[in-house]
């Protein structure tokens, strides 16, 4: 491949701009999975988000080069099978390419699948813009045994195409080559009208005669591509005829007699027989141009693979399975790391404690600052390799049969197929998540989806979910956060049940789900997903948690009670007198038999130990009255009786309503309370003690058993979603009514649960 | 000590102004990351055309 110069660079200003330098404006478009963001990628530099997996593309991306003195503007756009207007990402690319005209298309074609994916290129093509096809992934149909002639496809259909492998930036000189030289004219892959057959191109020309009599309409939209979108009953080209045509009633009735004509003539809808014109015209393209190379030899990795894992029953269990395994390695790799951090953090606080003069801003930096956002960065670890291996699943091309498997389940469930990507996307954050049912063409599919997709447990719970099984069921922590998680979509599936027979009543509409050959994920992809997801984590703690600590941890710190109970400091006189009369008692002993110094020695030491032990209590017990006097606490004693039956006490409570602003804030408040309920006290050397990891803190607290935190985990894993989920789910579905019943079915799901789990557990004797 | 003080309550004040912005920002886009110049949906309903 020639090596060419190329600058990257970010959009440059105009004023800036040589004036020799031509701006050309290039949409990238293709099928869904065909690798256009691969091929972005490679063209810009950038590192867009790029997943073997359909649908990822859900805005609209552009990057700048400069190649040749031309300043090249990339757009990448949505994925789309045709250019009609059934899905919003058809109606998102055909728009662009309507209002926007660039000047020329990139249409990346997966090589595999030449033939579906040449529709879409047939309808750009009669879209009348310039385009090159980029035959992307040539390697892999290669392997395959296909030998595309790239020269023969293009005299046949008259647009030049270019052998591409986007992952490894192979062809992109002349891909770049060939967009120039159809920017300025040097080559021309103009307009060309595929013929329909005579029957359909009378009809056609007469709609084209009709919409003809509007020169204004005509001149904005190509009139042969309006015709053939009307025969197509295309709701959207009817709309825009509607509103903008001049003769817009004769125009419909015209094409209405044409579509009432085709049917009777070929007993099809004349949707149909368009269809199918144009695949008899790409599958004659294809017989020419494309040989198939049969290697007996050759041995199908993916379609091995899919036997096993598309298999109607086992491809469940392998689906959940797969995911077990991925928790089983986070934890084993994340948790041992998670606890030096958390270590380094206690050591950080002691450090604190020993050098800061006592006081406020100590209390304040220990407690609120360290407490607070190290609590949520201990677990970022954890985080990180669970996201690694959710990129790994979905580079790899699993997570689209585990959607194809997952499909058959979720009808069962009143849910749409296409339902398990926001669930899945769900999992690293429910805004996203919420975001990308738009997807989902049924409006009551969508509500449906969006209603249980905040029930997956999202990067936000994780740190929540990994301390309380790493404290409570430290053996078998990674499964018991596995079962949290599949909770969650046992929940969601049968929610979502429940929904669609009393609420959103209506049959799921049908579900085509792309299924890409299986690929070795780069390290690189695999490490840029991993790193994208898991840096917003880091982010969120540095901004957001840290401002959400300082304030909960005033809300905690204030007010001060001017005295603590004056019982302590009996308690405390009656102690040091006890202790006292002990260390006499024994020194006199130690007098009178001095042979017995090394008994008397042990038993000091115990009494020591036991001493300091009872002034920490009494030590403690003041810090939680102070805790308990403050604003949050009294928050927290007043919603108490409310989750009393959960099992939690008016600590935990409190956790939860901070939890509301995002779920990580659990953490963070969990390591203030925690911390402030426990008083440091000075030891003999006038040395603090040394700070206790919060897991440490809440296992040792007598008032937490494994029965209580398991209640609480499902809790937190139900309950109200934060506050940017509500405000993502009121501006998609556009009224307040659905935040507020997401949020109040959710708690009151919450905390059914959580009642029936500790209620039960006790009655067994469990908690 | 008196700037102890000074310290804490500038830090709550900041943090608070910090959290304000945030949630309106959230709840004014619907806790959308995007920049609407380069949102797909920009013919959606988010705002009026003239404030994308």
């Amino acid at each position: 491949m020639k090596a060419e110069s190329f600058r990257i660079h970010k959009p440059a200003k105009t004023k800036t701009m040589k004036a020799d330098i031509s701006t050309i404006r290039v949409a990238i478009a293709g099928n869904p999975n065909a690798g256009k963001t691969s091929l972005f990628n490679a063209l810009t530099g950038q590192t867009q988000h790029v997943g073997n997996y359909p649908g990822v593309t859900v805005e609209k991306k552009s990057g700048h080069i400069l190649y040749k003195n031309y300043d090249i503007e990339l757009v990448d756009l949505p994925g789309t099978y045709s250019l009609s207007a059934y899905s919003i990402e058809e109606i998102v690319a055909r728009d662009f390419v309507l209002k926007n005209k660039p000047d020329v298309i990139i249409d990346v074609l997966d090589s595999t699948n030449l033939e579906r994916n040449l529709y879409l290129c047939l309808q750009f093509q009669e879209l009348g813009v310039p385009m090159v096809g980029a035959l992307n992934m040539t390697d892999e149909a290669e392997k395959q045994g296909l030998r595309i002639d790239d020269h023969l496809l293009s005299k046949i259909l008259g647009i030049p195409f270019i052998k591409t492998i986007g992952s490894r930036g192979a062809g992109k000189t002349e891909l770049l080559d060939r967009v120039i030289e159809l920017a300025s004219g040097r080559i021309s892959s103009t307009e060309r009208h595929l013929n329909y057959g005579q029957e359909l191109e009378q009809e056609h020309n007469k709609l084209i005669e009709v919409l003809g009599t509007d020169p204004d309409f005509v001149s904005r939209y190509n009139s042969h591509w309006m015709a053939i979108k009307l025969l197509e009953s295309d709701t959207d080209a009817s709309a825009k005829i509607q509103a903008k045509h001049r003769n817009a009633a004769i125009v419909q009735s015209e094409a209405e007699k044409s579509r009432t004509w085709i049917r009777q003539h070929f007993g099809e809808d004349s949707e149909v027989v368009v269809g199918e014109q144009r695949y008899a015209y790409i599958h004659g393209a294809c017989r020419e141009a494309v040989t198939v190379v049969t290697d007996q030899n050759r041995i199908d990795h993916t379609e091995i693979i899919d036997k096993i894992v598309l298999d109607r029953y086992f491809g469940l269990l392998i689906f959940f399975g797969v995911m077990f395994l991925i928790y089983q390695l986070t934890f084993a790799l994340g948790n041992p790391i998670s606890d030096r951090i958390d270590e380094f953090f206690a050591w950080l606080q002691t450090l604190l404690l020993q050098n800061l003069r006592a006081g406020i801003l100590q209390d304040f930096l220990v407690e609120g600052i360290i407490g607070g956002v190290g609590g949520v960065l201990v677990f970022f670890p954890i985080v990180l390799f669970l996201f690694l291996g959710l990129s790994f699943l979905e580079d790899t091309g699993y997570m689209a049969r585990a959607a194809f498997v997952m499909d058959k389940f979720m009808h069962i469930f009143g849910l749409h197929g296409r339902s398990f990507i926001p669930l899945m996307v769900s999992t690293g954050c429910a805004v996203p998540g919420v975001m990308s049912a738009r997807t989902l063409v049924n409006p009551k599919d969508r509500i449906l989806t969006i209603m249980v997709s905040p029930l997956m447990m999202c990067g936000a719970k994780v740190p929540v979910i990994a301390m309380l099984t790493a404290a409570f069921f430290p053996k078998n922590a990674a499964t018991v956060f596995w079962s949290i998680w599949l909770a969650g979509w046992i929940l969601a599936l049968l929610l979502a049940r429940i929904f669609r027979n009393m609420l959103f009543k209506g049959e799921t509409s049908p579900f085509v789900m792309e299924l890409p050959p299986y690929r070795m994920p780069t390290l690189r992809g695999v490490f840029t997903h991993m790193w994208e997801k898991s840096w917003s984590y880091i982010k969120k703690a540095g901004t957001f948690i840290l401002a959400a600590s300082i304030v909960i941890w005033f809300i905690l710190y204030f007010p001060k009670l001017k005295e603590p109970d004056p019982q302590y400091a009996t308690q405390r006189q009656q102690i040091q007198a006890e202790y006292q009369l002990a260390v006499n008692r024994l020194d006199s002993t130690l007098v009178q038999h001095p042979d017995l110094r090394v008994e008397i020695n042990q038993r000091q030491g115990r009494l020591a130990a036991e001493y300091h032990q009872q002034l920490q209590q009494i030590e403690n017990q003041i810090a939680r009255d102070e805790l308990s006097y403050s604003f949050g606490g009294r928050l927290g004693r007043i919603i108490e009786p409310v989750f009393r039956p959960c099992g939690f006490d008016w600590r935990l409570d409190v956790t939860l309503i901070a939890g509301f602003a995002a779920k990580e804030v659990i953490v963070s408040s969990m390591g203030i309370i925690y911390g402030l309920g426990e008083a440091a006290i000075e030891t003999d050397d006038q040395q603090p003690e040394v700070k206790t990891p919060l897991k440490e803190k809440l296992r040792k607290d007598p008032h937490y058993n494994q029965l209580n935190m398991l209640a609480f985990m499902l809790f937190v894993l139900i309950y109200i979603p934060c506050m940017a989920t509500l405000a993502a789910v009121k501006k998609e579905l556009g009224k307040l009514k659905y935040p507020l019943f997401l949020a109040g079915y959710t708690l009151g799901v919450a905390w059914l649960l959580a009642t029936i789990i500790f209620q039960m557990g006790k009655i067994w004797g469990l908690g | 000590m008196w700037y102890e003080y000074v310290i804490i309550f500038s830090l709550l004040l900041l943090s608070i102004i910090f959290l304000v912005r945030y949630f309106r920002k959230k709840l004014a886009t619907g806790a959308c990351e995007s920049d609407c110049t380069t949102c797909i949906y920009k013919n959606d309903a988010c705002h009026p055309p003239q404030q994308h």
